[in-house]
């Protein structure tokens, strides 16, 4: 008797548009954040927060307070530093770099409004905020330090009374030769770009439940945060307490882009408080106090002067970047988002000669720090407008000038003045392919038939490079940061060959279950229903610290579980190989079953394999049983994406309005795990683009207030701004990465401000415009369409 | 709650169950139903009726839960999110548009867009232009997506209705 055996079919499941596994839970409200988490007996916090962005506390009266029924505690910086706190820590400290930590709450003074001074722990919100309202603080107002340029002007007032300036950091970095560059230079552009403050406003701010088990000693940290290990560290490191009796859970995260990558002081003393009160303690912030506390970003002047030969080609670029941190470095990433665009200036040209001087400058701001792109989209701003201005000015298309510029696809790894080393890209591809999918000759045709009108075309481009995959861990010593670069999975196979996949890293929205269970399905050759993904929970989860940021998920989350996948295929392979008498060497794994790679006949059920090994009956020699594997990736590249961007728009020259007629983006992110989750980080990633360019901005006025602090003042995209958009991929694999991933989730934020930027620039080109900083709102576009030049610094020239 | 607090009793239909309540008179519908009934899955973005995140619909009509306070909707009838579809095991086709067009990540605003989708796909006599689906969405905010995917399911769910297309 023959029985015909055919071999089985593998399937590969990265690349595949996998619909999420997530999605189920959040469309019945089953999703749980951080608010819905009300332990039996919770507490509610709120914080009093200074109305005065610098000023000396004289003195503070919580006793009307503290009297309020209601009322569990009153906390201020004194009560703190009677128990033993003192401030937190800066986990990212630059060479040179002074401010050091950040107070939980003020003490001597304050320096912005929004800093908390002291807050009411009651029995609901609503009650703790009566209570606030009693406390009284009395303040000697200082004038404030609003404006960078007059921050490090000559006498300015200090926002830290034991400095000399208001300067954080000063450094230069990059370098070349400048002399040759002027001599060959047929023009040298001067300009000052500036990009202005705004943030990522996720829909959930931050917030945190903290509960002590009296009886096992532990602290639970529910966090709406990024980083959940982190926190854990850095909350374990203030109490003074092993890490082990801390556990920090990020339930489901509504959003983070940056700004939930640490436990800030709130979520800090939430922790505090819930082991000085012996009740669980809870604290989610409303959307005024996210405006005044949440970490800000982006806003940045750039004085940059560029040596230009003939044919638009970029022979030498020197800038001097002035960063408006804010009244304190991140306590998480310092001032790295002010490094990053010093270092990564350049984008995807080759700038033999590059140099920056950069000073990060300390005002009486809401101190900035991480959010989507992390300072590249400003250097980005710049570097785009640069080209677009010598376009511009030797009258050579922007497209040319670009190609004239690249980094050669043959040049990798190419190194950059700042010593970045770049892994692999093709620029010119990914430009080439944005022009002829926008059909740029039709529209350039469009754009000269509608000269006269009072609706103007103006298209835009904008090549980037995006820097993902963030390592190797001793690059961020180099940089002064207390994070790692590695990430951390482990894979366990149970007794029917499902796997169970756990990874430090922890989503907010990415579709990590998803594409990690795609990964270990292909390594392990099982169906990603098989697979299950553990995260966001320190108790379950091995240790990573640096968390979902930068674009670090699918790139080194991925490469960390490919890692482990493919140690315990190996150890399933043995022992299959055992159970078979045959050579490890000719078995793969194939939809669930063991088969010989040349012989049909040859197949075992993968669940028998595993019960087998993790029985440890009969075991081949030095093979232990067990069914589980870790993996640390540490990366020894990093991971560059890249594309370009297209933009079309129409301007009302009589009414500043703007209108995007169409939008293309071609990217590369390596090679692609889920398309449908791709195209979705870049769609995403372009409204949020969208909103820096033309809507979004956290505007001070000149006595310190932060007038924008509703969604009605700070006004994210909706449905009708955000343009439809064509999406194309391309695939250019990590080379430095199992999987040859890279990361996605900050490109199009990256690229998406400099592409509508230099279309409104274009479109007003004839009428003498010059786009000179960001957001381009009606009224800048109506003033640019009068050939009135918008300064860096809002004011019409 | 504190004992100085002034209280209201309430009575209120909530996804097809009525349920009693005494709660302070200054409570937002919001709270009520996530802190009193354990319905989260009204979310809370911003506190001042501009996000749609907490968008409910009361005696049918959509209404921002974080700007009425629970004495409004004693005697009235509440569905959210959770009260959707019929049984948990089952999505509604706005539900599944919105999965199979991947238009929701992180899901914080996904209820809102729920319920103001539902709402306006049900009232549609006709096929709507993508023009006035994206201006029909443009009371909800998404920070995640980009709206591209979900007028694409505002879009399919439409077309599912009114032309009977399976998805």
């Amino acid at each position: 008797m023959s029985v015909e055996v055919r071999a089985r079919e593998r399937t590969t499941w990265v690349g595949a548009r996998r619909k999420r596994v997530e999605d189920r839970r959040i469309l019945v409200g089953g999703a749980r954040y951080t608010d819905d988490f009300d332990p039996p007996g919770v507490l509610e916090v709120a914080f009093v927060r200074s109305a005065m962005p610098h000023a000396r506390i004289s003195s503070i009266d919580t006793s009307a307070a503290a009297h309020t029924p209601g009322v569990h505690a009153v906390f201020t910086g004194a009560d703190l530093r009677r128990l033993g706190f003192g401030e937190l820590a800066v986990k990212w400290i630059y060479d040179g770099q002074r401010c050091l930590s950040q107070p939980l709450f003020a003490t001597d003074k304050v320096r912005f409004v929004g800093e908390p001074v002291a807050a009411v722990v009651a029995e609901s919100r609503y009650v703790a905020e009566d209570a606030a309202e009693q406390i009284l603080v009395d303040y000697e107002p200082l004038d404030p330090v609003v404006d960078v340029k007059s921050a490090i002007a000559a006498g300015a007032t200090r926002v830290f009374d034991d400095w000399d300036d208001n300067v954080m950091v000063r450094a230069v970095l990059g370098g070349g030769d400048f002399e040759r560059a002027a001599a060959e230079a047929d023009l040298v552009l001067r300009e000052e770009f500036a990009s202005h403050r705004h943030t990522a406003v996720p829909l959930e701010g931050r917030g945190a439940v903290a509960s002590l088990d009296a009886l096992t000693g532990i602290l639970s940290i529910h966090t709406s945060n990024q980083a959940p290990h982190r926190a854990k560290t850095h909350i374990a490191e203030y109490l003074r307490w092993p890490e082990h009796r801390v556990r920090v859970i990020a339930p489901d995260v509504g959003g983070g882009f940056g700004v939930k990558d640490r436990a800030a002081v709130e979520e800090v003393f939430v922790a505090l408080a819930a082991t000085q009160l012996g009740r669980p303690v809870k604290w989610v912030e409303d959307r005024r106090e996210h405006f005044v506390s949440t970490n800000h970003a982006r806003e940045q002047v750039h004085q940059v002067e560029v040596y230009v030969r003939r044919d638009g080609r970029i022979l030498g670029l020197r800038d001097r970047l002035l960063s408006d941190v804010g009244a304190y470095a991140s306590t998480a990433v310092g001032i790295g988002p002010t490094i990053t665009s010093a270092d990564l200036l350049p984008g995807p040209y080759d700038i033999q000669s590059y140099e920056v001087e950069l000073l990060a400058v300390a005002t009486n701001k809401v101190p900035s720090g991480g959010y989507r792109g992390f300072g590249q989209p400003q250097a980005t701003f710049v570097m785009e407008r640069i080209i677009d201005r010598v376009a511009a000015e030797l009258g050579i298309d922007p497209a040319e000038v670009r190609r004239r510029n690249f980094i050669a696809p043959d040049a990798f790894p190419f190194t950059t003045a700042t010593q970045v080393t770049y892994d692999s890209g093709d620029y010119e591809t990914a430009l080439n392919r944005a022009l002829e999918l926008l059909d740029y000759d039709r529209w350039r045709t469009r754009q000269a038939a509608a000269n006269n009108g009072a609706r103007l075309i103006g298209i835009g481009l904008s090549s980037i490079v995006e820097m993902t995959g963030e390592g190797p861990s001793p690059a961020f010593g180099r940089r002064g940061s207390r994070i790692s670069g590695y990430e951390h999975a482990s894979v366990e196979l149970d007794s029917q060959g499902c796997a169970t996949v756990s990874l430090g890293l922890s989503p907010q929205g990415q579709g990590h279950q998803t594409v990690f269970a795609q990964v270990c399905a292909d390594e392990l050759g099982i169906h990603p229903e098989r697979v299950r993904v553990v995260q966001g929970d320190t108790a379950m989860t091995p240790y990573a610290v640096a968390g979902a940021i930068g674009s670090r998920g699918a790139t080194l989350g991925g490469a960390a579980v490919i890692t482990a996948c493919r140690r315990l295929r190996t150890r399933l392979l043995r022992m299959a190989g055992h159970m078979l008498t045959a050579s490890a060497e000719d078995l793969e794994i194939v939809d669930g079953f063991v088969c010989g790679r040349h012989d049909p006949q040859v197949e075992l059920d993968l669940a028998h394999v595993a019960s087998e090994l993790l029985l440890g009956h009969d075991l081949p020699e030095g093979l232990d049983p067990g069914l589980v594997e870790h993996a640390i990736f540490d990366p020894t590249s990093l991971a560059f994406s890249f594309g370009t961007h297209a933009a079309v728009v129409e301007v009302d020259v009589d009414t500043g309005l703007l209108d995007i007629l169409d939008y293309v983006i071609v990217y590369d992110a390596g090679r692609v795990i889920n398309p449908l989750i791709v195209e979705g980080q870049l769609v995403g990633g372009l409204a949020q683009g969208v909103g820096a360019a033309l809507l979004e901005e956290l505007v001070y006025d000149a006595d310190g207030q932060l007038t924008t602090t509703t969604f009605m003042d700070y006004l994210l995209p909706t449905s009708v701004e955000v343009p439809s958009v064509r999406v194309e991929l391309m695939e250019t694999p990590a080379p430095f990465n199992p999987g040859g991933i890279k990361g996605v989730g900050q490109g199009s934020t990256i690229a998406a401000p400099a592409a509508i930027a230099n279309a409104v620039e274009d479109a007003l080109r004839s009428r003498g415009a010059v786009v000179r900083r960001t957001p381009l709102s009606p009224d800048v576009i109506w003033s640019l369409a009068r050939d009135r030049s918008v300064t860096p610094d809002g004011g019409v020239t | 709650m504190s004992a100085t607090e002034q209280h209201i009793e309430i009575a209120v239909t909530i996804n097809g169950q009525t349920s009693h309540a005494t709660v302070p008179s200054r409570m937002l519908v919001s709270d009520l139903l996530r802190h009193e009934f354990g319905l989260y899955g009204t979310r809370v973005g911003c506190e001042h009726g501009v996000c749609g995140a907490c968008t409910v619909l009361v005696d049918g009509v959509p209404a921002r839960a974080c700007l009425m306070l629970a004495g409004q909707v004693d005697g009235a009838t509440v569905t959210t999110v959770e009260g959707l579809a019929e049984h948990p095991e089952s999505l509604t086709p706005v539900q599944q548009a919105f999965h199979e067009e991947h238009a929701l990540q992180c899901g914080f605003c996904t209820p809102g867009f729920l319920i103001s989708a539902t709402d306006y796909v049900e009232r549609l006599t006709e096929m709507p232009t993508d023009e006035e689906i994206r201006e029909a969405m443009a009371g909800n905010l998404c920070r995640c997506t980009g709206y591209q995917n979900i007028v694409r399911a505002v879009r399919r769910a439409a077309k599912q209705r009114l032309e009977g297309a399976t998805p």
